[in-house]
């Protein structure tokens, strides 16, 4: 197992770009999930507040 | 076409049935290829181990160019036929394709040092990403900065648009000038001269890259339609009075 995950000399390099391509995609992901909620439930309270202000 | 996506409410049904499918696609076609990049593929007679670096590095670089690509095409829509969503799905974009050219220079650094021996060089194909990069950061300061947020939208539809003029200069870069960075060696007359058993996860990689793009393009956008939809009611609530449900766009004239 410690075979596979030993890269040589290049090791380093190998490791943190694909650590880093994890982390950006992963930061992406989680950053525009966060807003969708965000956006989701601020809509959702104006339009709760719409209703009991202006019965139409 | 596009007036038959105009319809928000169409868009929102077609992001609800698309963006499962996108998010399975995108995530499963970066894992195998992070994977195979990582354990499968065998290890080049010229790069060694280093070669791995290629199903990080290259991915990352055609979506940063592809998004780029959608952005100007979004903007042009939205530029000309005052397009709503298609300036939502230019300004979801904007963030996403930064983030990915950042990445694909940041794995271009780290492939570059133990290769040509140096993280950077000002080599016309690293320049003209980095180019981008800026192009995409002066779009988001552009909707940033500019308050009203229909003259935001008109100005960085012209940014995205003359911007396009880099994306032949970065594909072609490597051909133009004398270069570090190696030529076109997948898409290119005659066809690939990658080895198929090194190819096939970059191609799996690179379609899982787009996939996960379309899929957070349509999360954002759909967070966008809500924000301008709750600031309509907003609005609405503040004054008192129905508002137009799309904001009016002004000529630059008046800039």
């Amino acid at each position: 197992m410690l075979d596979m995950l030993d890269m040589g000399k290049y090791g380093v390099f190998i490791w943190s770009s694909y650590g880093a391509s994890v982390l950006v995609i992963g930061g992406l992901m989680i950053r525009i999930l966060k807003q969708r909620k965000k956006a989701k439930e601020a809509l959702r309270d104006l339009e709760q507040q719409m209703q009991s202000t202006s019965p139409l | 076409m596009f007036s038959y996506f105009a319809n928000p409410e169409r868009f929102q049904n077609l992001a609800k049935w698309l963006a499962p499918p996108l998010m399975v696609l995108g995530l499963l076609g970066i894992a195998i290829g992070f994977g195979a990049g990582l354990f499968v593929v065998p290890v080049d007679y010229q790069q060694g181990e280093a070669v791995r670096m290629m199903y990080v590095h290259v991915p990352a670089a055609w979506l940063s160019s592809f998004a780029y690509a959608f952005m100007a095409v979004a903007s042009l829509i939205s530029f000309v036929w005052r397009h709503n969503l298609a300036d939502a799905a230019a300004k979801a974009a904007a963030p996403l394709g930064a983030a990915f050219t950042f990445l694909a220079l940041l794995t271009g650094a780290l492939w570059g040092k133990p290769m040509w021996g140096a993280y950077w060089v000002w080599d016309a194909r690293l320049t003209s990403m980095l180019v981008m990069f800026f192009l995409y950061l002066g779009y988001m300061a552009v909707r940033t900065i500019v308050p009203d947020e229909a003259r935001a939208a008109r100005l960085a539809a012209i940014t995205a648009m003359v911007g396009a003029i880099n994306l032949p200069i970065i594909k072609f870069s490597v051909d133009w000038w004398s270069s570090l960075h190696q030529s076109a060696s997948v898409f290119r007359a005659g066809g690939s001269t990658i080895d198929s058993s090194m190819l096939w996860p970059l191609l799996v990689g690179a379609l899982g890259y787009t996939a996960l793009f379309g899929w957070l393009v349509l999360v954002q956008m759909q967070t966008e339609l809500d924000q301008r939809h709750a600031a309509r009611l907003r609005r609405r609530l503040a004054g008192g009075r129905v508002s137009r449900p799309q904001a009016p766009q002004r000529s630059l004239s008046d800039a």
